[in-house]
């Protein structure tokens, strides 16, 4: 007890040796301390972030950005290949892509109401019949400024591009969007199927395709055609149709864009002759027998003799390791020999509302470049737009083809007014081969009807 | 307590005209009150979908613009370029006429299916349940079900045409066949709302005026068209203006299955709208053309209720 006792009597002095604490003291410490933790947290924290600033400005000048991007697909894989392809560009610049797929089927409507909104796609892919209906409303940037296209920054990769796609694709002095690639149309045929018919030679225009067709038709066995090709206004059935437009030597617009030109000869003698296969040797199945899908299925199936359909069927019949030998041709001549190919454009467009224009030029500029564009375009067989993009990489099919749209490509003059100009030639077309109406007939109708459209 | 002490009490108590016209007043400014509290979830869903909306497109059907970029008043120039496109006129006429198809054959069919389960109450609910299933079925799987059903090699149609020796039918390939494939899908779909609808209907007919008209000698036939057709009747009326409502905005079938082909002979009027307003971005047409409609439909409502409600005033004299 006394040990205790002692003890704790020492340490009641001990106590009392204390210095006075006063709560005066006591609030200035308590204030100097909540001041000084925070201060200090604040100085730490910066002394610790200064330096991964600086390095961020460095190596990713756009950390933190993230941009909207969105695309109607290719490929049911193509959100991979994309994601892959731009992760380098991302890990440089910083910038986060998040990738939205817009089903092609509801793609004008769902571009129409993001357009619409506040925060749209910083970033999207527009076809030439779509860009400048959108950019003429003010909802894409006009990129044929000194602020992008024509900086000084981008002048050498300017000259890369193929004079005749920005021609193309200017409306009325303005450029809505960087072309990237150009598609086509190309004619798959089926060489067991032609032997077993004796067609010798493939046919290089209309005249001897359609002899060719009428030869499968009756050496090449029951159940089989001669040809397919899309013919519904629902599988676009125009742009299947517009190289012999071009080849016959007309357009549907004229070139100053004031008038439709749907009634001179030559727009008639283009779809009469694809009418023919359908109506008058009947080589090909009747229109509405079968959708574009259904035909590519029956050629895959060794049914189908010449198939008329894009290149991006390429990975398609390779991995489909096809029962019998094929290849491909560029579409067929006029009979006077002209051969063009055909195909929108497809464009990068960046939104006028972006809140973030410069990082999406710079995603727009990374996407045209080789560094995307070699392996995109090559995944998907399209042609590229510039010199210095190799879509081949060295496949001698894909080299074929880009060859062909090279050297005879001939797009879709672009105005605000294309897609339904286009809508109307796809229904004449639909008429003309169902037998509704007759060639001339269907195309007077689309001349009214275009007039309208484009007075309206 | 005295009667006068009671009587003056009484007369505190009681309210004067005015003081009694102002406590009635009050009393059914508070209940009207609580009322619209109970309306205000309902009403301002109501005006900010509904009726906002309904009066702004009317606006912007006279604007140029809009939706992409600011409206311009363009006065009557989209009426009368909705006016003058031939789309137009075909969209309404197939509209029509697959109104009164699939009115006609729904409705024929319902009636007859009612009457079967209304008849054989066994494993009634089995094919009630069968019937309704297609309903709850997105529209999109309709149309993915009709293509296989249409199919010109292997659909059931084309197999069925070919076991009876008729020969395949290129469906899509024909305007007439290709509206009544819509027509098909859309009888399908509806085939089991309709039928549920007839059989609740034909349940609550009295069964002692059937069997009345069974005591008095009517046949099965005679009871069906002098006792339960004409109680059938508003409830009859009332389902063809629902129904002309609901078909005379078909659109997904037409979307799924023929985008308004071939040469627009499958076109409807929501088809129509919505490639204006979405695929050509021509919002102002586009809101014409829905102005057009809404007027449409509620002519034919209108015209509907007028038979109803002259049904209805004909009968106390019938009687």
């Amino acid at each position: 007890m006394d040990e205790l006792g002692d003890r704790s009597q020492d340490v009641l002095r001990a106590d009392r040796a204390q210095p006075e604490f006063s709560r005066r003291d006591f609030l200035k410490k308590a204030a100097g301390v909540v001041l000084a933790v925070p201060a200090a947290g604040a100085l730490v924290g910066s002394a610790a972030a200064a330096p991964r600033i600086r390095v961020g400005n460095a190596a990713q000048p756009y950390a933190g950005v993230t941009l909207q991007f969105a695309k109607a697909p290719f490929g049911n894989d193509e959100k991979d290949v994309i994601s892959k392809l731009l992760a380098p560009f991302e890990k440089k610049t910083g910038i986060k892509v998040v990738h939205t797929i817009v089903p092609w089927t509801v793609e004008g409507a769902t571009y129409a109401t993001n357009y619409a909104g506040p925060n749209p796609f910083d970033v999207s892919y527009q076809t030439s019949t779509d860009l400048t209906g959108l950019g003429t409303k003010g909802v894409l940037e006009v990129l044929s400024t000194s602020k992008w296209l024509d900086s000084p920054s981008f002048a050498s990769t300017k000259k890369k591009f193929i004079p005749n796609t920005i021609k193309k694709s200017t409306y009325q002095g303005k450029l809505y969007g960087l072309p990237c690639i150009i598609g086509g149309t190309v004619v798959y045929y089926n060489k067991d199927l032609l032997a077993k018919a004796g067609v010798k030679n493939i046919p290089a225009n209309t005249t001897q395709l359609r002899a060719a067709a009428a030869q499968v038709m009756k050496n090449g066995g029951s159940g089989n055609w001669g040809y397919q090709v899309p013919m519904t206004n629902k599988d676009f059935n125009w742009y299947f149709q517009y190289h012999n437009i071009h080849n016959w030597g007309t357009d549907i617009i004229s070139a100053d864009g004031n008038s439709v030109t749907f009634t001179n000869s030559a727009q008639r003698n283009a779809l009469q002759a694809e009418v023919n296969l359908f109506l008058k040797d009947k080589s090909a199945p009747p229109v509405g027998q079968y959708s574009r899908d259904d035909g590519v299925a029956l050629f895959k199936a060794g049914r189908v003799a010449f198939l008329h359909d894009e290149p991006l069927r390429l990975p398609e019949f390779r991995s489909a390791k096809l029962p019998f030998k094929w290849d491909f041709v560029a579409p067929m001549a006029a009979p006077s020999g002209k051969r063009t190919i055909f195909s929108t454009t497809g464009h990068w467009v960046m939104a006028s509302k972006s809140k973030n224009q410069a990082a999406a030029w710079e995603l727009v500029k990374f996407l045209s470049s080789p560094a995307f564009a070699n392996e995109f375009g090559a995944h998907y067989g399209w042609a590229p737009v510039r010199s210095d993009v190799n879509t081949s990489k060295g496949d001698p099919q894909v080299e074929r083809i880009n060859s062909y749209v090279l050297k005879t490509w001939d797009g879709l003059p672009t105005g605000p007014k294309m897609a339904q100009l286009t809508d109307v030639y796809g229904q004449a077309i639909e008429a003309a081969a169902t037998g509704n109406k007759s060639v001339a007939a269907a195309l007077v109708k689309a001349q009214k009807d275009g007039s309208a459209i484009l007075r309206s | 307590m005295s009667a006068e002490t009671a009587e003056r009490a009484w007369d505190e108590l009681t309210l004067s005209p005015a003081e009694y016209r102002r406590a009635g007043a009050r009393y059914r400014q508070q209940r009207n009150l609580r009322a619209y509290l109970f309306v205000v979830p309902y009403f301002v869903p109501f005006l900010a979908f509904l009726v906002v909306p309904l009066f702004w497109s009317v606006w912007l059907s006279f604007n140029q613009g809009g939706l992409l970029d600011s409206a311009k008043f363009v006065g009557l120039q989209n009426w009368r370029v909705i006016g003058a496109d031939t789309e137009l006129t075909t969209s309404i006429k197939n509209t029509a006429i697959y109104a009164v198809e699939a009115i006609f054959l729904v409705f024929t069919l319902a009636l007859l299916l009612a009457l079967l389960l209304n008849r054989y109450r066994k494993g009634s609910n089995f094919f009630k349940l069968a019937l309704y299933v297609p309903l709850l079925a997105p529209a999109v799987l309709v149309g993915l079900i009709w293509q296989f059903v249409t199919n010109y090699d292997f659909g059931l149609i084309n197999v069925v045409l070919v076991h009876l020796g008729l020969g395949r039918v290129n469906i899509f390939g024909n305007g007439t066949t290709a509206l009544l494939a819509i027509v098909g899908a859309e009888v399908w779909r509806g085939l089991g709302f309709w039928t549920l609808y007839f059989l609740a209907s034909l349940q609550s007919i009295p069964e002692e005026l059937l069997d009345a008209a069974r005591v008095d000698g009517a046949r099965g036939f005679q009871r069906f068209r002098r006792v339960t057709v004409p109680l059938l009747k508003p409830m009859l009326l009332f389902a063809i203006v629902i129904a002309i409502i609901a078909n005379f905005q078909v659109f997904d079938t037409v979307y799924v299955l023929t985008q308004g082909g071939p040469y627009e002979s499958t076109s409807t009027l929501v088809w129509f709208i919505w490639k204006r307003l979405f695929q050509f971005q021509q919002t102002g047409q586009g809101y014409a053309a829905a102005v057009l409609l809404l007027a449409i439909i509620l002519g034919l409502t209108a015209v509907s209720f007028w038979l109803l409600g002259s049904r209805r005033r004909r009968r106390p004299r019938e009687a």
